[in-house]
C-alpha cells in the first residue's frame, strides 16, 4: 500500500445500527477498537508534547515564554500576540475525535481523528510547513522555524507525526474490526433467516 | 471539530450525503439540460420561423427595391442618352458616381438620379450636371430642403430665374442676382454652402441613413439575383398558363354565348310572366332584385372571368327551362336556387378572382365549376327537384298521349309559357291549400275524437247537405214502395221450430224462411243500423207485438 493511500471504510453506521439489534456487545467491541486505537494515538501525541523541553523548562525553545504576553504585539496572530507554551495546555488541546465533520469532495468524511486545538500546539505542529513557498527574503520567523525543525524534525511534529506513523496500522485494525462486525451481523442475519 | 485547530484524520468513511447531493445536482442538471433543450428547440423554431419570414420579406423587399432601382437606372440612362448623347461607358461611369455619392452624402440613388437627369437635360453635359448635383446637395443640406427642390431651383437659375435659389440661399446678394451671371451666382452659392452636404453626412442621422442606403444596396443586389427567377415565373404564367385559359375560353365561348342568349330569353319571359302574376312578384321581389344585382355586378366588375362565370351560371340554371318548359314551377324554384347562388355570387364579387382561378378547369356541375357554391347549390336543387319534376313530366306526358317515361321537350312560346306557368302555379297553390286543409287543428281533432266516441257526426255544411240529399233520395224510394206490396226477406236460418219469434240465428240446415216484414211504410233498409259478423243488425218495429228486441237477419 502506498503511503498516500487511504482505506475508506464503508457501512460503519449501517452495520452498527443493524448489529445493535442482535448483539450490542459486538457493537461495543467495534467501538472499543476504534476508541482504543484513537486513544493510543492520542496518548502518543501527548507523549511527544510531554517529551519537549529539558529539565529547567518545558518549552520547545528557551525563548518561548510560558506565560501570555502582557502587551501582545499587534502584528502577531491578529493582535493576540505570541501564544505562551504550556505543556499541560498543549496536551489538553490534543484530543481524539470521532466527529464526522463536513463531507469532502471525494464523498468521504472522518470517522476518527486527532485534533490539536491549542495555539502553541498548532504552531509547534505546523511551523515551517509552508516555508519553502514563502516569498524570498529574510523573515523574522525564519530562524525560529529553522531551529524548531532542527530540534524537533520538520513540520507535522506532534499529532501528524503520530498519524503518519500509525495511520495504516490503525486503519487496518479498524477495518478488521469492521469486517468482523459485518460478519457478525451477517451471521445474525443468516440465523434470523433460518 | 474545532475551528482553526489542526486536524489529523486517521479513519475515513464513505458518506452518501455528498453523493445524494451529487445525484440531486445531476438530476437538476439533467432537468436544466432538458429545459434548456426544450427552450432551445422552441427558440430555434421561433428563430427559424422568424428567419424564414424575414427571408421572405427580404426577398420581397429585395425584388421590389431592385425593380425600382432598375427602373430608376433605365430612366436616367435614357435621359442621359437623349440629352447628352452619353455612351454606355459614360452611363456606367455615372452609375458608379451615383453609387459612391449616395454613400458619401447619405442621399439615396433614387433621389440622385432624377436630380442628375434634370440637370443633365438643362446643361446638356454630364460633367456639368455632376458638378451642379454636388452644389444642389450642398444647398439642400444648407437650406434643409430636399434635393428635388434645390435641383429645381438650380435648374430654373440655369434658365434665368434665380428667385428660388435666392430663397434657399438667403446670403446670395441681390446685386449678384441682378447681374444674372449664373457663373457668378453659382460661385457665391458654392461659397456659402460648400461642405454642407459632407457635414450633414457626418451627423448621426445621416450616418444611419447611409447605413440604410447600404442595406438598400444589399437588397437591390439580392433583388437583381431574384429578378430572373421572377421573370421566369412570369414568363411561365404568360406562355403556358394564360394560353390554356384563352384556349378554354375560345373553345367554349360559342356555347356560353348561346346559353346566355337562351337563358336571357327565358329569363325575360319568366320575369314577364312573373310581372303579370302580381302575387308571384310580391313573393319573389327579393329574387328579382338579386337578378338585377347580378346583372349590375357582372358589368360593374368588368372582369372577363367573372362575366364568363356568371354567364355559365345563368346559362346552366335557366337552360333547364328549355328542357322542361312545362315544369315551370320547378323551373321557377330552380331559378330561385340559381338566383340565390348568383345573389351570393354578386355579393361575393370580391372573391371573383378566386373563382376565376378555377376557370381553367373544365370539370363543372350544372355549369358551375366543381367545388363552387353554385355547383353545390345546383346539386342540392337537382336532388330535390328532379324526382318531382320527372313524376310531373310523366303524368303530363300520359295526359298528352305521349309515351310514358319520355319527356317532351317543348320550346314554349310566350303565351304557352305563361299559361303553363300560371297553371302550374295554380296547381301548386291548390295542392298547398289541400295540404293545409289536411292539417287540422288540435281543437278540431279533439272534437272529432269525442264525436266518434259518442257515435255522432260533426254536422258541417257538407255533411248536412249530404244528409239532406240522402233523405230526399230515401223519401223518393219510400214513396215508390208505398204503392208496392210488402217486401220479403229471406232468412238464412231461424232456429229450430221458430217461426219468427226473435231467436238467434243458428247454423242448422233448415230450409230458408221467408218473412214478410209487416210494414207497409218501410223498407228493410230503414231498419238496418249496423253491420256485425256480416249480418245486419236490425231493430224491428213493434207492430201489435210485445216489445221487440234486436234480431239478426241475413242480408238477402
Amino acid at each position: 500500500m502506498a503511503t498516500d493511500e487511504v482505506i475508506v471504510l464503508t457501512g460503519i453506521k449501517e452495520t452498527l445500527d443493524a448489529l445493535k439489534t442482535f448483539d450490542k456487545k459486538a457493537v461495543a467491541r467495534f467501538n472499543k477498537v476504534i476508541n482504543s486505537e484513537l486513544a493510543t494515538a492520542e496518548r502518543d501525541a501527548h507523549n511527544i508534547v510531554r517529551g519537549i523541553g529539558n529539565g529547567s523548562s518545558d518549552t520547545p525553545m528557551s525563548g518561548w515564554r510560558s506565560i501570555d504576553p502582557a502587551r501582545p504585539r499587534k502584528s502577531s496572530r491578529g493582535g493576540a500576540g505570541w501564544p505562551a507554551w504550556n505543556s499541560s495546555t498543549v496536551v489538553a488541546g490534543i484530543r481524539k475525535t470521532k466527529a464526522q465533520g463536513k463531507v469532502r469532495g471525494d464523498y468521504t468524511t472522518s470517522t476518527g481523528a486527532l485534533v490539536n486545538k491549542s495555539a502553541a500546539g498548532a504552531i509547534f505542529e505546523v511551523a515551517g510547513r509552508n516555508g519553502g513557498k514563502r516569498a524570498t527574503g529574510r523573515r523574522s520567523g525564519d530562524q525560529f522555524m529553522r531551529t524548531l525543525s532542527a530540534r524537533f524534525k520538520p513540520a507535522s511534529r506532534s499529532i501528524w507525526s503520530v498519524v503518519d506513523r500509525d495511520r495504516r496500522k490503525i486503519e487496518q485494525n479498524v477495518e478488521r474490526a469492521l469486517n468482523e462486525a459485518k460478519a457478525e451481523l451477517q451471521r445474525h442475519l443468516d440465523r434470523e433467516r433460518d | 471539530m474545532a475551528v482553526g485547530a489542526v486536524v489529523a484524520r486517521i479513519l475515513t468513511q464513505y458518506s452518501d450525503k455528498g453523493s445524494k447531493q451529487a445525484q440531486k445536482d445531476i438530476q437538476k442538471l439533467g432537468k436544466n439540460f432538458d429545459q434548456f433543450a426544450k427552450r432551445a428547440v422552441r427558440a430555434f423554431a421561433v428563430a427559424g420561423a422568424a428567419v424564414a419570414a424575414f427571408a421572405v420579406k427580404v426577398g420581397k423587399d429585395a425584388v421590389k427595391a431592385a425593380m425600382e432601382d432598375q427602373k430608376s437606372q433605365l430612366l436616367l440612362a435614357n435621359s442621359l442618352r437623349n440629352t447628352t448623347g452619353a455612351t454606355n461607358a459614360a452611363i456606367t461611369a455615372v452609375e458608379n458616381y451615383i453609387s459612391k455619392l449616395q454613400v458619401q452624402v447619405g442621399v439615396a440613388d433614387d433621389e440622385l438620379r432624377p436630380a442628375l437627369s434634370k440637370l443633365a437635360a438643362v446643361t446638356g453635359d454630364v460633367a456639368a450636371a455632376q458638378q451642379l448635383l454636388g452644389t444642389a446637395l450642398d444647398v439642400s443640406a444648407f437650406s434643409g430642403s430636399d434635393l428635388g427642390t434645390t435641383t429645381a431651383a438650380i435648374t430654373r437659375a440655369l434658365q434665368g430665374n434665380f428667385r428660388g435659389l435666392q430663397k434657399l440661399v438667403p446670403s446670395l446678394s441681390t446685386a449678384t442676382v441682378k447681374s444674372k451671371d449664373f457663373a457668378k451666382i453659382l460661385r457665391e452659392v458654392q461659397k456659402a454652402t460648400e461642405g454642407a452636404a459632407a457635414t450633414r453626412a457626418g451627423t448621426l442621422e445621416y450616418k444611419l441613413e447611409i447605413l440604410r442606403i447600404r442595406y438598400g444596396e444589399i437588397l437591390e443586389t439580392l433583388g437583381y439575383a431574384l429578378i430572373p427567377v421572377i421573370e421566369r415565373f412570369a414568363d411561365t404564367i404568360q406562355k403556358k398558363v394564360l394560353p390554356q385559359i384563352e384556349k378554354w375560353i375560345r373553345e367554349n365561348k360559342d356555347g356560353l354565348v348561346r346559353g346566355f342568349e337562351t337563358a336571357t330569353k327565358f329569363v325575360g319571359r319568366l320575369v314577364m310572366a312573373a310581372i303579370s302574376f302580381s302575387d308571384w312578384i310580391i313573393n319573389n321581389t327579393g329574387l328579382i332584385k338579386a337578378f338585377a344585382l347580378l346583372m349590375a355586378t357582372m358589368w360593374a366588375t368588368g372582369k372577363v372571368y367573372t362575366f364568363i362565370l356568371a354567364l355559365r351560371g345563368v346559362a346552366s340554371a335557366f337552360g333547364l327551362i328549355t328542357v322542361s318548359a312545362n315544369g315551370a314551377t320547378a323551373a321557377t324554384m330552380r331559378f330561385k336556387a340559381a338566383a340565390g347562388f348568383l345573389f351570393k355570387f354578386a355579393k361575393l364579387a370580391g372573391i371573383f378572382g378566386v373563382l376565376a382561378g378555377l376557370q381553367g378547369s373544365s370539370a363543372t356541375q350544372g355549369g358551375y365549376p366543381l367545388g363552387t357554391v353554385g355547383a353545390e347549390q345546383f346539386k342540392r336543387t337537382q336532388n330535390v327537384l328532379l324526382p318531382i319534376e320527372n313524376k310531373r313530366d310523366a303524368a303530363r306526358a300520359g295526359q298528352q298521349g305521349s309515351k310514358p317515361g319520355i319527356k317532351t321537350p317543348t320550346v314554349p312560346n310566350l303565351g304557352g309559357g305563361l299559361d303553363a306557368i300560371l297553371a302550374a302555379l295554380t296547381k301548386e297553390q291548390e295542392a298547398l291549400n289541400k295540404a293545409k286543409g289536411k292539417q287540422l287543428s288540435i281543437e278540431e281533432k279533439i272534437i272529432k275524437a269525442k264525436l266518434r266516441e259518442l257515435g255522432l257526426t260533426l254536422m258541417t255544411s257538407k255533411v248536412e247537405a249530404q244528409a239532406t240529399a240522402n233523405a230526399i233520395e230515401a223519401n223518393i224510394k219510400r214513396q215508390k214502395k208505398i204503392a208496392s206490396s210488402s217486401p220479403t226477406v229471406n232468412l238464412a236460418s231461424q232456429g229450430t221450430g221458430a217461426s219468427g219469434g226473435g231467436g238467434i240465428v243458428s247454423s242448422a240446415p233448415v230450409a230458408p224462411v221467408q218473412v214478410n216484414i209487416t210494414t207497409p211504410y218501410g223498407t228493410k233498409d230503414d231498419f238496418i243500423v249496423d253491420v256485425a259478423n256480416n249480418l245486419k243488425k236490425q231493430n224491428r218495429r213493434r207492430i201489435g207485438m210485445s216489445a221487440g228486441g234486436t234480431t239478426m237477419f241475413a242480408i238477402e
